[in-house]
């Protein structure tokens, strides 16, 4: 009896240890693993098209606090951040600890960027075993894929040089440690990526939805196109051949950033817009070459309202302030810089007939905005003085150099209201095709007619009189530097152009200044003044580059060696 | 809120030796036994407890010459107990002068040092690993909530931090040994063998307590323990003596260190003087300096000390306890219910409608009941269950409270306006007064019920010594919250017309709010095997768990596994031990899930060797070392961290396309 009640207990106990199935082995639930996203075209489309999710994709985004402020302009001579707040990711910046934790722009956008690059390569290992129905488009995901890995390493190797190369997204059980690849094979990794993205992009149609011809449809607009790839190569290769990256001056490879170009100008695909002012205010535009699709923005928080937008117009925070060392590189309607003393300039009449995109960029005293004065002058004739309503001395929410940025903030949008207007990110337009066709061409052949050709054209796009003739190739260098800085001002370029050129040490820690106003009996005056010490900057020889983050360093276990200089 | 338990006032212990209905019956039948008791080389013991298993009959102490006398009946058993030698029972056939020879136990292997390790109990002698065992007799008997802050300072090894200080919220941490893991480093309590809150068990349900500290004694758990676990036993009837325990204790909680805030006076004054060092102008004269000072119109000039008027300088604990134990040889039990009040330092708080003050209520039952089917198979059920309801002004509002109390300027605001409306300002709109008596209050109510069925057969009849063992548990808890609601209005009457701020409701329910529930299984199975072959004695353990802990809204936690081990003695005074932990975790990656962890010990009591023996000085003296692997599979960070997951949506991958966007032009 016993014996059986015993035998009865030790199958009861096999019972609980049997089992079907693995215990351990989770259905995941309402969750689905990256096997079953790959078993889905459906969802396989979606997996893919989340890397376009880690592109850089708006001016302001530093800040860990909130997301949407800061800009790298805030790094140049560009402008500066009111509110020195440590978490905005400016300040470190611009104190030159590029190993701080709050040098967003260093430490996020490595993670971003790798995590941009693990998606596409979890999509490019598995785009094709996928079961692609008549609705998708398999080799058309690949040479997305494709384009915006090329795109994050891009963005890497202009920051850092020479970085980790991955063509497979890595398991737990792969050796994580890995050595960084050269400044030249990350190049050459680009531009290998971007040559099979173009291939795959020139030679198929999907339906009505792609053809090479019209691009994509207007429900598919802002995917990546044979023109932008082609805009992302010219940007690649100009920068290759700039100083930083061709110290021996090499023509040839400023030959080959001409040639990139200008493939894209004799495209005939794109052109200028015919008005500067409202360049990023179209929902569409035959100068956009690639753009974030974003709904149109109101003044009530975000970007516009605590970024843009002072509290005196109805925002929260106004602190992208262009400095008054931006706002002297605009030449004078003429032509002339305002450092000529033939070219009418009045340091107490500083804003007059100045280059038309002074207008459209800057907000400045007295100028005629939202249908009032913008008033930031100090008042003495009252007790006590008072300031006008769009500065105040002691609020780091407005400007601290008497300046606004009128390029990202439509005259539409209303601080604090539910008013809308576009306000594109552009990644690439053509007005910057032009500009890197004439750099290369002048550098590599020197001041020829196509280079005045091209520069004139975006001159005469904004109002401008064409360039003198007969400028010598280093007279011509500066004339082109000064019409990117004007050009594509507050559009993410002036910084990255500074680091290029290595011209980082000459320009970025020279004393920024601020213009202080004061009004008079009959009008204003007008003093360009030094801004306080937390405004200034710091920058070295070895800031041309990058430091890998410092976290990324130590957990390699010595692997990863860092930047000279760091 | 400091509260501290300075003083504990016994009111009462009371301890009733024996069941009611049998103290009255006659002695019937019964006949005085005399006898003596010997030790080693028939020496006379004196001091040994004597006492009829299973009767009133008062137990009896042996005198100097190893005597004693005691009423029993013809074959009742007695049940002869001392210190240091192993307990005997005597069934009494003869009414001759009965003699009973007591064995002395080996140091260290008493009946008083049992050591409890995982679903098994060794004398410390033979255990070769960092265990302590803690008896709750040693345990203070102090109405304080929270059972781990009683084992603050009593274990070596075990390190207890409270942190909190509210009623029903003063739980204690533990660490063993500090922190041995990344990430969680959570301390694990195995209550009856498995996974369960220890804080609110009451202290009276507890009849051992022991932390195992090294790798080796963790080993068996493989990665469940890494950081060390405590094993709680929870108490068992026995069948030689009935008992009935009724505990009533009192307690007066007294905050350390109340801040004590300054007059209004004090505070304008200072005001104007930080103004002046601004540079500014005061904004307080000397007519309003001088009000606040002589408190002549305390409704314009109010002078709130708010930290007396609303906090008592004392407050109250309570706690009561019934247990009762007992038995017969095939059937023993032990039930308990419990039931613990600790109050608030609010003043104030009660209403017609409701009493806000902080409190902790708590109930707790316990039935432990252990069958004999027959002599080889025993069942065991724990079953315990608990309520507990904390209390809290408002919706949750004693953070705010005490903000209020601490931080508000004492001339803000009057208390009360002179028609006795609440006082406020449009800067001040909180009134701790409102807030106490006039915002309903919220109780925060967790109930559990935890049962554990524990099945052992001997298997003697297959293989002598082996046995079979299952133990099965079933925990379920849930969380919510309820309470009554209100709002109140202030009227800062300052002004030449009253304005009002807030908007009176009237009382009504607060809505319900579920806050979790939890359930756990953990299922052991498995064999023991337990012989002494002369000089050699060998213990072995093999088990198998599983265990589950489900929570709505996310996938249930599991973890299965196989413990084992062997110890091996020999002549009591060599001793070699083996642990072996295989367990897996659904936390790692498929072919890495499972780790082995094994421990070695060895030990040997040098002081029974022949060349030490002679040495009157050293008694006892054992070497031991243990060798041995943890693990712990709380790596924190998200779950199953070894795949990505990815949640649906409709959208296109969260990036926008397309060109259907349009603004809306504002009119100008």
């Amino acid at each position: 009896m016993n014996f059986v009640k015993s035998t009865c207990f030790l199958l009861a106990v096999a019972l609980v240890f049997s089992c079907k199935k693995d215990f351990l082995q989770r259905d995941p639930g309402v969750a689905i693993s990256q096997e079953n996203v790959f078993t889905d075209p459906v969802l396989a489309t979606r997996f893919a098209d989340n890397s376009y999710n880690f592109l850089l994709d708006d001016f302001g985004r530093l800040s860990v606090l909130q997301n949407y402020k800061g800009t790298t302009g805030q790094f140049a001579d560009e402008a500066v951040l009111a509110d020195p707040n440590l978490g905005h990711g400016v300040l470190t910046m611009n104190q030159g600890k590029f190993l701080d934790g709050n040098s967003t722009d260093i430490v996020n956008v490595y993670t971003r960027m790798y995590q941009g690059i693990r998606n596409a390569n979890v999509t490019l290992s598995k785009v094709d075993a996928v079961a692609w129905t008549a609705v998708q488009n398999g080799p058309l995901i690949k040479a997305q894929e494709l384009f915006l890995r090329a795109f994050f390493y891009f963005e890497l190797v202009k920051r850092f040089g020479g970085v980790i190369l991955l063509d497979k997204p890595l398991t737990q059980a792969d050796n994580l440690d890995l050595p960084r690849n050269t400044y030249d094979e990350t190049v050459a990794f680009i531009l290998k990526d971007l040559q099979a993205a173009e291939t795959i992009l020139a030679a198929e149609t999907w339906g009505t939805a792609y053809s090479p011809s019209t691009d994509w449809d207007a429900g598919n607009s802002g995917r990546a196109t044979v023109g932008a790839v082609r805009a992302l190569r010219g940007r690649l290769l100009l920068m290759d051949a700039s100083p930083l990256n061709n110290p021996s001056n090499d023509a040839a490879k400023w030959k080959k950033a001409a040639d990139a170009a200008k493939v894209i100008i004799d495209m005939g695909k794109y052109s200028l817009h015919p008005q500067y002012a409202t360049l990023l205010n179209q929902p569409t535009s035959s100068e956009y070459i690639l753009i974030k699709v974003r709904g149109a923005r109101t003044g009530n928080g975000g970007m516009l309202g605590d970024f843009i937008i002072p509290p005196s117009f109805g925002g929260a925070q106004g602190i992208l302030n262009p400095t008054q060392n931006h706002v002297d590189l605009y030449e004078m309607s003429n032509g002339k810089p305002i450092s000529d003393p033939t070219a009418g300039y009045s340091p107490q009449n500083p804003y007059a007939n100045r280059d038309p995109r002074f207008y459209a960029n800057i907000l400045y005293n007295d100028a005629t905005w939202q249908s009032r004065k913008v008033a930031m002058g100090l008042n003495n004739a009252t007790t006590p003085a008072t300031y006008g309503v769009d500065y105040q001395p002691g609020s780091n929410s407005y400007t601290r150099t008497r300046y606004y940025v009128r390029k990202l903030w439509p005259e539409s949008v209303r601080g604090g209201q539910g008013t809308t207007a576009i306000l594109n990110f552009v990644f690439f337009r053509y007005g910057e095709v032009l500009l890197n066709y004439a750099e290369a061409l002048n550098e590599a052949q020197g001041p020829v007619a196509d280079v005045y050709t091209n520069i004139n054209l975006i001159r005469a796009r904004a109002g401008m009189p064409p360039l003198p003739t007969g400028l010598t190739k280093d007279q011509m260098r500066g004339r082109i530097q000064n019409e990117r800085a004007v050009e594509l001002a507050f559009e993410e370029a002036r910084w990255w152009d500074l680091l290029r050129w290595k011209k980082g040490k000459e320009i970025v820690p020279q004393t920024v200044n601020a213009m202080d106003v004061e009004r008079t009996a009959t009008g204003f005056k007008y003093t360009v003044v030094a801004l306080p010490a937390v405004y200034q900057r710091v920058f070295e020889d070895h800031m041309h580059r990058y430091p890998i983050p410092r976290n990324e360093i130590f957990k390699s276990n010595g692997i990863l060696k860092q930047n000279p200089g760091w | 809120m400091k509260h501290a338990v300075l003083i504990t006032l016994i009111f009462g212990l009371l301890l009733l030796v024996s069941g009611g209905t049998h103290a009255q019956q006659k002695p019937t039948g019964k006949l005085a036994f005399e006898g003596i008791v010997t030790g080693q080389n028939d020496t006379p013991l004196p001091g040994v407890v004597v006492a009829v298993q299973e009767s009133n009959t008062p137990v009896v102490t042996t005198d100097q010459a190893g005597r004693f006398s005691i009423r029993a009946g013809m074959n009742e058993v007695l049940v002869l107990r001392k210190a240091g030698y192993l307990s005997q029972t005597f069934l009494i056939t003869t009414d001759k002068d009965l003699r009973i020879g007591l064995k002395p136990a080996l140091i260290d292997a008493g009946e008083d040092n049992e050591v409890i390790i995982p679903f098994g109990t060794r004398k410390k002698r033979e255990v070769n690993s960092a265990i302590t065992t803690l008896r709750t007799e040693t345990l203070p008997q102090v109405p304080i909530a929270s059972a781990n802050a009683t084992l603050a300072g009593l274990i070596p090894g075990l390190y207890v931090q409270q942190t909190g200080t509210a009623p029903g919220g003063d739980g204690a941490t533990f660490q063993i040994r500090g922190r041995s893991t990344f990430g969680p480093s959570a301390v694990r309590v195995l209550i009856d063998g498995v996974q369960r809150d220890f804080d609110n068990i009451d202290i009276n349900e507890v009849e051992s307590v022991t932390v195992l500290k090294d790798a080796a004694s963790l080993a068996w758990y493989g990665l469940r323990n890494g950081n060390g676990a405590v094993l709680v036993t929870t108490k068992k009837g026995n069948s030689t003596r009935s008992n009935l325990h009724f505990d009533v204790q009192g307690g007066l909680q007294l905050p350390e260190k109340v801040i004590r805030p300054l007059s209004s006076y004090d505070y304008a004054s200072l005001y104007n003087e930080a103004l002046a060092n601004d540079g500014s102008q005061p904004i307080y004269d000397a007519a309003t300096l001088s009000a606040y000072q002589t408190g002549a119109d305390p409704y314009r000039f109010p002078n709130n000390a708010y930290t007396t008027d609303f906090l008592a300088k004392n407050s109250l604990a309570q706690r009561y306890v019934l247990s009762a134990d007992g038995g017969s040889n095939a059937v023993r039990y032990f039930v308990l219910l419990g039931y613990f009040n600790q109050d608030g330092l609010f003043k104030g708080t009660k209403t017609n409608d409701f009493n806000s003050n902080m409190s902790f209520n708590r109930f707790n039952f316990r039935g432990n009941v252990d069958f004999d089917v027959n002599k080889y198979l025993t069942i065991s059920l724990n079953a315990a269950g608990r309520s507990e309801n904390r209390r809290q002004p408002g919706g949750s509002e004693a953070g705010t409270l005490l903000n209020l109390l601490y931080n508000t300027p004492p001339n803000a605001f009057p208390i009360q306006n002179v028609d006795g409306s609440y006082g406020g300002s449009s800067l001040f709109q909180n009134n701790p007064l409102g807030l106490l008596r006039d915002r309903g209050y919220t109780d925060a109510i967790t109930t559990s019920l935890l049962a554990t069925m524990n099945v052992r057969q001997k298997l003697d009849f297959l293989v002598k010594g082996l046995s079979a063992h299952i133990n099965f548990n079933y925990d379920v808890q849930g969380n919510y919250s309820s309470g009554l609601n209100r709002d109140y209005q202030v009227i800062d009457a300052s002004g030449t017309a009253p304005v009002t701020f807030r908007n009176q409701t009237p009382l009504g329910y607060r809505t319900a709010a579920f806050a979790g529930s939890l359930r756990r299984n953990e299922g052991w199975a498995g064999l023991d095997y337990d012989r002494t072959l002369g000089r050699h004695h060998v213990v072995a353990s093999v088990k198998g768990y599983r265990h589950v802990s489900a929570t709505p809204t996310q996938l249930d936690f599991r973890g299965q596994g196989l413990a084992s081990r062997l110890d091996y003695s020999y002549k009591d005074r060599y001793y070699l031990g083996f642990v072996g932990g295989y367990s897996g975790s659904e936390n790692f990656a498929p072919g890495h899930r499972y780790g082995f962890f094994p421990a070695v010990t060895a030990g040997w009591v040098l002081s029974d060797e022949a060349f030490l023996k002679p040495n009157p000085v050293l008694s006892y003296l054992k070497l031991r070392a243990s060798y041995g692997q943890a693990g712990s599979s709380d790596i924190g960070g998200s779950r199953f961290p070894f795949e990505r997951f990815f949640s649906r949506n409709t959208g296109g991958g969260g990036y926008a396309f397309g060109t259907g966007f349009s603004a809306t032009p504002v009119a100008n």
